[in-house]
């Protein structure tokens, strides 16, 4: 038993050519089981709309198809979700179609391709990378669970604070908080806490908690969120008390 | 001007390859179609295998790999089981999770085919922490201006010099259709294997060997292409094939006539096990794993067969290496097969790097000339013939005769998209050429 299910799809050529964004619509097949990522691979044989043309097949991004790896992260319904774990019948509005639209946040490739290198780069801002371990260290499991980012996207789009140039973002700063906190990270803990003290870092961070919400991984970014404000404001004191009287540190003012 | 070395593919092999010469000062290009973090090695459920226990040695563990990879394959097993242990050191100082007992001691499961417990595993996302502790450590030397990534580029081919090395690859960036060439100064394969081409009837996220069939048309050696391990808990999904976790055959996992019954198992440590590979399965199917039997497939999983290295790491082809799932002969786990050798293949590449100098760059004009026109004529076809179609039956593992009819239809194939901009049936073309050589070695093989 299958039913349809109408797809409606923002489209667009390329960034550079603004002027062919457009909504196209597409009657796909539903089973249960069905995901929109299986409807979007199934579309690619036969990609004709609903008025009867034959369109180029619709772009999209898909990796390991097996809820794993974060690669097909798009908005379904206008919510963050990852393609290959939503389900299509479960998808459907009560009523018009189901909206698949790219990320908005990161650059758009074309169709529902964004191009995910912003992400890296709001890793790098904040200084979130390793240097040579030098002893042995056990990392307590329990830091397992920070510690499984696939660097979805999802995160970074629903933050009302996010931005290309501005705020890094709860996964970014889930990161910090990560190699801070593993033995072989510790050397930077100090330099990675300055740069989260930055422009772009911990202060742009409004509290609205949609990070956790979204998260496929189910990470709990505020926490990490939260933990890394602890320590910056404890690093932050420690800067001050080095040069003037404790009692002058009140963390918050500028 | 020198040229860097090259590393093709951005899994868990290219990871280590370009972090191991990266370590050792040399300049490093990284080009691959997707990031590690969606790479097929990190949706992978796999631990370590090394011989750790007091019961075991490097020679116990090499004994187990041979008699599953066959005696031909003790020359790219010995010294991957003699590193392992020392490797899983290497990742402890880089603090991946393994799950340890309350004494602080590594936990070694015990898997099927092994003689001894000799398995570490953080839950059954290993390789994504092992893969994530190396991009951390990557990200430092692509800051320090060692390392160079080009992600959504897919090499179409490699460039040999007049004296018939490897001396770069063309290759296409996704995103925009650019066409560049790469000089190098050694390159090496970090491709995977070529799973895919034994995958029917679905979207198999394996690789059909494009980029085995590209080093074969420059004359590198192949062995047992055709060999296959199976994995005894997929289940289908949705369309797609998923796997779970093969560690859960240690705790008593065994299927029966096709299902799999967990429910009278310990939850705990299933779910510390597998858990997020049963969540992933419950979202996928809307029912609990832990209660109701789970109907499961026995099906390929990684090839055994692939390129022929020398201990050197050396394909057939002068200048071209290889690691990881593309080389032939690696038996047990896929992770301890790629980073146990990542030193090994830096080390003969440094040696390589040393003894040529730069390479001639004019060799590549020629071959981006040649992927410019090919580009174009793919693009401007507009046959009713379908490359999804194509790429459907090549995967019914075709015969000779078959396979050419299928070339023939390749030949009169519409992509349906003019456009080199992010065209899904582009990408595919180019997997299919490559997949068509190999392919055919498959088909010829006795």
């Amino acid at each position: 038993m299958s039913e349809k299910v109408v797809l409606r799809i923002l489209r667009q050529d390329s960034p550079a050519e603004p002027e062919t964004r457009r909504f196209e619509e597409f009657a796909v097949k539903a089973a249960p089981g069905d995901s929109i990522a299986s409807a979007l691979f199934a579309l690619r044989a036969s990609p004709v709309t609903l008025d009867g043309q034959r369109v180029a097949p619709v772009a999209f991004e898909s990796a390991c198809r097996g809820d794993r790896c974060g690669a097909c992260t798009l908005l379904v319904n206008g919510h963050v979700r990852s393609a290959c774990r939503t389900s299509l019948l479960g998808a459907r509005p009560k009523r018009g179609p189901v909206v698949l639209e790219p990320l908005s946040k990161l650059p758009l490739v074309r169709d529902l391709i964004v191009d995910k290198s912003p992400l890296r780069a709001a890793r790098q801002r904040l200084g979130a990378w390793l240097e040579e371990p030098t002893e042995e260290a056990h990392a307590p499991f329990a830091l397992a669970v920070i510690d499984r980012c696939s660097e979805c996207g999802a995160c970074f789009e629903a933050c009302p604070e996010t931005s290309r140039d501005g705020f890094a973002g709860a996964a970014a700063l889930n990161e910090v908080r990560l190699l801070n906190a593993l033995g072989a990270g510790a050397a930077r803990a100090s330099a990675r806490l300055d740069a989260v003290m930055g422009p772009g870092g911990i202060a742009d961070c409004g509290k609205a908690r949609v990070c956790v919400e979204v998260c496929p991984e189910g990470i709990p970014l505020f926490d990490s969120i939260l933990g890394l404000e602890r320590d910056a404001t404890r690093r932050w004191l420690g800067t001050l008390s080095g040069r003037r009287a404790p009692a002058a540190a009140r963390p918050g003012r500028k | 001007m020198s040229a860097p070395t090259l590393v093709i593919g951005e899994g868990i092999a290219g990871q280590a390859a370009a972090l191991a010469l990266a370590e050792r000062g040399i300049q490093v290009l990284v080009l691959a179609e997707r990031p590690a973090e969606h790479s097929e090695s990190v949706s992978r459920h796999d631990g370590l295998d090394a011989a750790l226990g007091d019961d075991d040695s490097p020679e116990r563990h090499l004994e187990d790999l041979l008699a599953a990879a066959g005696e031909a394959a003790r020359p790219v097993l010995a010294p991957l089981t003699e590193a392992a242990p020392a490797l899983v050191d290497a990742l402890c100082r880089l603090d991946v999770p393994f799950e340890r007992a309350r004494n602080g001691e590594l936990c070694l499961v015990k898997l099927p085919g092994s003689s001894r417990a000799r398995s570490v595993h953080a839950s059954c996302e290993t390789a994504r922490h092992v893969s994530r502790r190396l991009a951390a450590r990557l990200l430092r030397h692509e800051v320090e201006g060692r390392l160079e990534r080009r992600i959504g580029w897919r090499v179409i081919d490699l460039v040999r010099d007049g004296e018939g090395r490897v001396c770069g690859a063309v290759a296409q960036c996704f995103a925009t259709g650019e066409i560049r060439g790469f000089a190098a100064t050694g390159t090496c394969l970090a491709t995977g294997g070529h799973a895919g081409l034994f995958m029917a009837d679905t979207h198999a996220p394996a690789g059909l060997g494009a980029m085995t069939g590209i080093a074969v048309r420059h004359g590198a050696e192949l062995v047992a292409p055709g060999s296959v391990s199976h994995h005894p808990f997929c289940y289908r999904a949705g369309g797609f094939v998923r796997r779970l976790p093969r560690r859960i055959a240690a705790l008593g996992a065994e299927p029966e006539a096709g299902l799999l019954d967990l429910s009278k198992l310990d939850r705990a440590p299933l779910r510390a096990a597998a858990g997020s590979a049963l969540e992933a399965y419950a979202r996928a199917t809307g029912a609990d794993p832990y209660a109701e039997p789970i109907a499961v497939e026995t099906m390929p999983d990684r090839t055994l067969g692939g390129l022929e290295i020398t201990p050197e790491h050396a394909t057939s082809v002068a200048g071209l290496f290889a690691i990881g799932g593309v080389v032939a002969g690696y038996a047990g786990s896929p992770l301890t097969a790629a980073l146990s050798t990542a030193k090994p293949l830096s080390e003969a590449m440094q040696r390589y790097a040393e003894e040529h100098g730069a390479p001639e760059e004019r060799a590549l004009d020629a071959v981006v000339k040649r992927v410019e026109r090919r580009t174009e004529e793919l693009l401007g076809r507009e046959g009713d013939e379908s490359v999804l179609e194509i790429a459907r039956e090549l995967r019914r593992q075709p015969s000779r005769d078959e396979l050419d009819a299928l070339v023939a239809r390749f030949e009169e194939a519409g992509l349906g998209d003019g456009s080199p901009r992010a065209n899904g049936a582009l990408s595919l073309a180019w997997e299919l050429e490559g997949a068509f050589v190999l392919a055919r070695r498959i088909a010829e093989a006795p």
